[in-house]
């Protein structure tokens, strides 16, 4: 926002002025464990909404509120990650800088906790969902380990190839909408689709674009049936042709996903739900969906070392030039 | 009360009072200890805390020996064992969802925002579990009082606020489902902040309660100036200031709960944009983009009679005239509660 100029700040504080002496009976009032949680912005959804509808209209509750913002300190009585065994932050810390010296630094990261915590109820939560859920998941359900999500090689990026991100994988849409990366300096790419050898479909897109929609005209891709597509560039060397195989989920796989996400979110902790998505869409080849849900994750957690390699794998394979899918 | 302040006589007394009062050991309900309560059947047929604690998902299961093992680092070990803390924790969980059987998944949302190293201990204290009473006066008695002080208590009013608070704490709540006013606390946030707010409200009931005796000077002024106007008419006293009120009320009105808290916090109680964010659980950045919309929206709800708001014109110096009058009102009367205070 922009500095409020004087027109602005005395049209709040008039509106401010006029509904902010707004008083409550003391017997309406939020009380304590309502206030306290809204202090530290941690009621649930219904709560909050209620407790903020009221304060809108309650004086004293408000005063209370603004006296516990300016008392209570920021984070106080979050838990505390990291803390072992009932060792200060301190003692902890001169350990983690003794660990740096003897094993080095991908050493502390483990040590701290938070990894190992992350991954402990990834595997209880995915093992309890499976759990409950036999039909859905006959072989259970595996999140991936660490050695697992760090096993894919970045890709290698040539300047003069095109980077091919969507559709890979298997995707839930029939009418996918076509992404790359494209090479600087052309004047288009050509797009094509292909089922085994016979062209299915191809268009010219003038450069910078870097997307194209499959056409409204044209039937719906079809679903289980391994398709590749193509982008070509006349490059400063010749001609460039980057392929990348896909297929749509069967209708099946589509609405056993949707019975996966609805089992996750019924079962799993809210913190985890979104990553163990994530590992589940990775599980089943869901590559758009896992980052969608790695993302969100990221998103809540942003320190999270499981959720950042999570999205990083995800977002190798996306960019990964072969398709692991071989049906 | 003080750290390394010599407490007065009566302050001393209070202590033991409440020392007095922490060593007597609670009634305990006919028949057993309070923990049946924690784990059996509801007497409507329903589950209850114990059956849905023995049905955790281990995921949820992880979660609470989490929470357990936070409040051991953070408060020391003390001897509160984890089945003890799940059963009260779970029970208090579906108390706060209302439902005898939440889903796992309602249960691990509320689980997640818990404050569970303050839990642990109110739990312990309201268990009666020995050292925990210590740990709570430790951490929490000096922290009080110098709330009390720094909201303008004396000393010995704030060390009477504070004795008052802890005995309080110790006696049967109203609402029941503890043994003590302290076991009532559910975790939703911290146990400083839920202790601020009993301190606070208290501290104002007194002053409430020390005013009808004399009149401060602006009440007997206000008294003598007759009923209460409307602000803004006073400050434009023009048919253009009346009508300002009503179309500010009908913008008002159009504000969302947020976009009307995140002005109220920063235009009215004065607090900065940082720590409204914080009042309002989001970011700095959001605060901005909160008041941007409540901005719009007052704007565009006095637009219509100010004829040609934003644009110059004769409609816009009046009313502005009308808003910026009232705005240097409202700026020197803080000045002069900040020269009371």
């Amino acid at each position: 926002m922009r500095k409020p100029g004087p027109e602005d700040e005395a049209l709040l504080r008039a509106a401010a002025r006029r509904r902010g002496e707004a008083p409550r009976g003391a017997a309406g009032c939020l009380d304590e464990e309502t206030l306290a949680g809204l202090a530290a912005g941690s009621l649930l959804e219904e709560e909050r909404a209620a407790a903020e509808a009221h304060c809108r209209a309650c004086a004293p509750c408000r005063e209370v509120l603004v006296a516990l913002v300016r008392a209570v300190p920021s984070g106080e009585g979050r838990p505390r990650r990291g803390l072992v065994l009932g060792l200060s932050r301190r003692v902890v810390a001169a350990a983690a800088v003794v660990l740096a010296l003897v094993a080095g630094g991908a050493l502390i990261v483990r040590a701290l906790g938070p990894r190992r915590e992350t991954d402990e109820l990834l595997v209880a939560s995915a093992r309890d969902v499976a759990a409950a859920h036999p039909a859905l998941f006959p072989d259970g359900l595996a999140p991936l380990g660490p050695q697992e999500r760090t096993a894919v090689a970045p890709p290698a990026r040539g300047g003069e190839e095109p980077v091919l991100l969507h559709p890979a994988g298997v995707i839930l849409e029939t009418r996918p909408t076509f992404r790359w990366e494209p090479v600087a300096g052309v004047a288009g790419h050509e797009i094509a689709l292909h089922r085994l050898d016979r062209l299915l479909w191809s268009v010219r897109v003038v450069a910078p674009a870097t997307h194209a929609g499959w056409p409204a005209g044209e039937p719906e891709l079809p679903r289980g049936v391994r398709l590749r597509w193509e982008v070509r560039v006349a490059g400063a060397r010749g001609e460039v042709r980057v392929s990348r195989a896909f297929r749509v989920a069967t209708a099946e796989e589509a609405s056993a996903w949707d019975a996966v996400r609805a089992a996750i979110d019924e079962r799993a902790p809210r913190r985890i739900r979104s990553l163990l998505r994530a590992h589940a869409a990775l599980r089943r080849g869901l590559w758009a969906e896992a980052e969608r849900a790695a993302r969100e994750f990221r998103e809540a957690e942003p320190d999270d070392a499981v959720g950042r390699e999570t999205l990083d794998h995800v977002l190798r394979l996306r960019a990964s030039s072969t398709s692991p899918d071989s049906r | 009360m003080r750290p390394g302040r010599r407490p007065s006589s009566r302050a001393a007394a209070g202590r033991r009072d409440v020392e007095c009062r922490a060593s007597r050991p609670a009634p305990l309900p006919a028949g057993g200890s309070c923990m049946r309560d924690e784990h059996r059947t509801a007497d409507d047929g329903s589950p209850g805390p114990g059956e849905v604690l023995r049905d955790l998902p281990p995921g949820l299961e992880a979660v609470l020996r989490r929470l357990h093992r936070d409040g051991e680092a953070e408060h020391g070990a003390l001897a509160l064992s984890y089945e003890r803390f799940a059963g009260r924790v779970v029970a208090r969980v579906c108390r706060r969802l209302g439902d005898p059987r939440p889903s796992p998944g309602r249960i691990g949302e509320a689980l997640e925002k818990l404050a569970g190293a303050d839990l642990y201990l109110a739990i312990a204290c309201d268990e009666r579990v020995p050292g925990s009473w210590e740990r709570f006066s430790e951490r929490f008695v000096p922290r009080l009082w110098k709330l009390a002080r720094s909201r303008g208590a004396p000393e010995e009013e704030a060390e009477e606020l504070v004795r008052d608070l802890t005995g309080d704490l110790l006696a049967p709540p109203h609402s029941g489902g503890a043994r003590t006013r302290l076991g009532t606390f559910g975790g939703s946030g911290c146990l400083f902040a839920w202790l601020s707010v009993i301190l606070i409200r208290a501290q104002a009931d007194r002053a409430r309660s020390r005013r009808p005796a004399s009149l401060e000077p602006e009440e007997e002024q206000a008294l003598a100036a007759g009923p209460a106007t409307d602000p803004i008419v006073a400050a434009g006293d023009t048919e253009d200031a009346r009508r300002i009120s009503v179309a500010l009320d009908s913008g008002w009105e159009r504000l969302t709960d947020r976009e009307a808290l995140a002005v109220l916090y920063v235009y009215h109680d004065g607090l900065s944009q940082k720590e409204a964010a914080r009042a309002l659980g989001i970011g700095a950045p959001r605060v901005c983009r909160l008041l941007e919309a409540a901005l719009g929206k007052l704007r565009q709800a006095i637009q219509p009679m100010a004829g040609s708001l934003p644009g110059p014109g004769p409609g816009r110096d009046r009313v502005l005239k009308a808003l910026l009058g009232l705005a240097e009102r409202d700026r020197g009367s803080t000045r002069h509660a900040e020269t009371r205070t």
